[in-house]
């Protein structure tokens, strides 16, 4: 049997279906940052993203006997990330439409041009840099952050963000180019 | 130019993992201990139920041990819904026997016959229940008290028709949605207990309670409470003094506003042999008060107790339903909500709006998408909102087995209902119907999407406008072509390029007319590879020209594929 840190995801989630709790331990303590961030990403509120974690996580313990290894884990995992912020979205505002939940807050561009951060420090900038970025993303509209953060965060594939979110492969490359493309525009000020 | 030629990180992307990298936020420790709890109990619960479910198909293999069983649940039975039966045989055989036994008959307690709608188990236990009582009275020679008249006299004062009506919630308690702001009236008849064929109250509590109803009528509950309290403190008194105690405590806590105290008093007597009328009633109070009181467990026992013994409000099945939500119980509560929707609906009645809405919200909770997107659909057929619309494409987007044929049946569908938005979905709408074969359909949409500005990076322009010039082309081609396409597929083998040119007279040439026969011929003829693709442009032709009858049998012709079927069933939603 390899060592719990060598084996495969699927296998993990295979071993923790037959009662290896340490195997789930494993699995969470791989994917908990990226999953984290994705869903913090996605909904922005703090409290949210706890709950919408626990929730995504109680899914995975609770589907684990149902798991088929027909994609790679990550794609599955992802894809009930997925699932739970759309729900918080919608359950946040019941009667709008996933396309209708993204938000019009300023560029970040037009907020930096307001801040105090003509001339700062190196590592305030970097530290500035970090929560501008953090902030596109969060002000992408839903559908490009979904796949941008799949991505980078999921470390998808083309083909896999397109197979998490039900849409053809060059719906996904559409909307990964139009998030980059906004992302670059909302980040002029730190090019 | 293609900025995704793979799947490699770019460097945004890599200066993004830098970023995150060093952000500082994580799951809270609460979280991650939840997480960590859960999966053990998940785990455990999942071996001890193989375990059990091992040991139970052992079981009911062998007919003495299902009969066990069933004595087991008897006795569990016994132990919760019986309680105050058994409490009243065992009082009943703790009872001196001070009385003449001519007054044997007529004192026996009436055990409360089954009522028909409930389960047998229960049924069975209270059968079993009145023969137990039956037969201590039998054993312990137990008799009852002399009735003299003075004493009937009194009784029948002490023992009056109270009429209660309690608010529907208590102060901070949640609202019902639906509900009425008031409970209907209640009636608790304890003259019909204290009757000629009655028990009476024992000597000794006799004055007291009069005293008790006397300022009960006077409205002075305080010291009616007090004058109940006194015969309460009488150690001589009997299960009828009790039971007569608590029918006056309950009206009066409740008129006070002590609704806790209410339901004590009133649930104290809900199971009791000498309330032979209006369970029902009582139950239905009580499921009222408990949910007022936020005890959610409690509303549901008496709700269903209410149910089991002939309450078939709306109501208390809002109740219900409510209460198993607020217990995060959202199967049983969808169950008990689809109850009051199909009502409606066998009424003929459109079903509430709030009871489709917790409806679906049960189903949300449940990541039921299908069941969840059937109720945005009753939604949609008897409340047609914009709003709803919007859920129910979201809903349609994010179904399973989706291919770029359905997607763009989807657009048409957001299109036609104005759900359609964005630049990315009016641009990727063009392209796959530029794929499909619709040039036409692309550049209309283009145009449209620019109407609306909808284009406003200057790189969407760009290539909007590219799409454009390429489309307008290949809409030209596409319908000078139409007439020998047609003749072309008139003498095919088979019925896929009918449907096509049909599809085409349909969407690049807005010729509905032409187009709804052809693919008609082309279904009839066979050998359509996507036949549902070919019912729903037939719909669509047949819907653009008014024929809404033929238009919804042939959207009703979709079959097999969940998606499709839901996105026909919307489409038949638009014919009305």
């Amino acid at each position: 049997m390899p060592l719990m840190a060598e084996a495969a995801d699927e296998t993990l989630m295979q071993r923790y279906a037959r009662g290896d709790a340490a195997a789930f331990d494993e699995l969470y303590r791989r994917h908990e940052l990226k999953v984290w961030r994705f869903i913090r990403r996605s909904v922005g509120n703090r409290a949210s993203a706890d709950e919408l974690m626990q929730e995504v996580w109680f899914s995975v313990a609770r589907q684990a006997p149902r798991y088929v290894r027909t994609a790679r884990f990550t794609t599955w995992l992802f894809t009930l990330a997925r699932h739970r912020v759309i729900d918080a979205h919608r359950m946040r505002r019941p009667h709008d439409s996933i396309d209708e939940t993204r938000t019009h807050a300023p560029q970040i561009a037009e907020q930096l041009s307001t801040s105090p951060a003509e001339n700062p420090a190196s590592q305030l900038q970097a530290s500035q840099e970090r929560e501008a970025l953090i902030g596109a993303v969060q002000r992408l509209p839903d559908e490009q952050r979904e796949a941008f953060l799949l991505q980078a965060e999921g470390e998808l594939s083309v083909a896999e963000i397109a197979k998490a979110t039900g849409v053809n492969f060059e719906t996904a490359k559409s909307r990964l180019r139009y998030a980059r493309a906004a992302l670059k525009t909302m980040l002029q000020e730190f090019a | 130019m293609n900025d995704i030629d793979d799947d490699a990180a770019d460097e945004l992307t890599l200066r993004y993992r830098r970023a995150s990298a060093g952000d500082p936020s994580r799951p809270s420790q609460q979280t991650r201990e939840a997480i960590s709890a859960q999966a053990r109990k998940v785990m455990t619960h999942r071996t001890t139920r193989a375990a059990d479910e091992a040991a139970l198909a052992q079981m009911e293999a062998l007919p003495a041990a299902n009969d066990s069983r069933w004595k087991l649940r008897a006795v569990a039975a016994l132990a919760g819904i019986g309680l105050a039966g058994v409490l009243a045989v065992q009082t009943f055989r703790q009872a001196p026997k001070l009385d003449a036994p001519a007054a044997r008959e007529s004192a026996q307690p009436n055990a409360p016959a089954p009522p028909a709608t409930v389960p047998a188990a229960e049924a069975r236990m209270r059968a079993v229940e009145a023969d137990a009582t039956r037969a201590a009275q039998r054993a312990d020679g137990i008799d009852r008290p002399v009735k003299p008249a003075s004493l009937q006299k009194a009784r029948s004062e002490a023992a009056p028709v109270i009429s209660l009506s309690l608010p529907a919630s208590a102060p901070g308690a949640a609202p019902l949605p639906g509900a009425s702001n008031r409970l209907e009236s209640v009636r608790i008849d304890t003259a019909a207990v204290a009757g000629q064929q009655s028990p009476a109250v024992s000597r000794e509590s006799e004055a007291p309670l009069k005293a008790a109803q006397d300022a009960m009528n006077a409205r002075k509950y305080d010291e009616a409470l007090e004058l109940l309290k006194q015969a309460q403190s009488i150690s001589e008194k009997k299960p009828y003094d009790q039971f007569v105690i608590n029918e006056f405590l309950g009206p009066i806590y409740a008129r006070q506003n002590k609704y806790a105290e209410a339901y004590e008093a009133f649930s104290a007597n809900a199971d009791s042999q000498y309330l032979t009328q209006g369970k029902a009633e009582r139950y239905k109070v009580l499921a009222t008060l408990a949910y007022s009181l936020k005890n959610f467990p409690g509303a549901v026992e008496w709700g269903n107790k209410a149910i089991a013994a002939g309450d078939h409000s709306n109501e208390l099945q809002l109740i219900v339903a409510q209460s198993y939500f607020q217990q995060n119980k959202y199967r049983e509560a969808a169950a008990t909500a689809q109850v009051l929707v199909s009502r409606a609906e066998e009424s003929g009645q459109p079903p509430q709006e709030s009871n489709l809405k917790l409806l679906w919200e049960c189903y949300h909770k449940l990541d039921d998408h299908h069941a969840e997107g059937d109720v945005v659909e009753k939604l949609l057929t008897y409340y047609p909102k914009p709003d709803y619309w919007a859920n129910a494409m979201a809903s349609l987007q994010q179904m399973p087995n989706r291919n770029d044929r359905l997607t763009l049946q989807t657009y048409r569908l957001m299109q036609d209902v104005g759900t359609m938005k964005r630049a990315d979905q009016y641009a990727d709408m063009a392209q796959l119907a530029q794929e499909q074969g619709f040039p036409g359909e692309a550049q209309s949409v283009l145009e449209q999407g620019m109407a609306k500005n909808v284009f406003t990076e200057q790189r969407d322009k760009e290539r909007a406008g590219r799409l454009l010039e390429a489309a307008k082309k290949l809409a030209v081609t596409a319908k000078q072509s139409l007439p020998n396409d047609e003749k072309a597929a008139m003498t095919a083998s088979n019925g896929e390029m009918l449907v096509a040119v049909g599809s085409s007279y349909l969407i690049n040439a807005n010729e509905p007319v032409k187009a709804a026969p052809l693919i008609n011929l082309g279904i009839s003829k066979g050998g359509v590879s996507d036949l549902n693709d070919a019912y729903i442009y037939l719909g669509l032709a047949q819907m653009r020209n008014r024929n809404s009858v033929e238009a919804k049998r042939s959207f009703q012709s979709v079959a097999g594929n969940d998606a499709y079927d839901r996105l026909a069933r919307l489409w038949q939603l638009r014919l009305q």
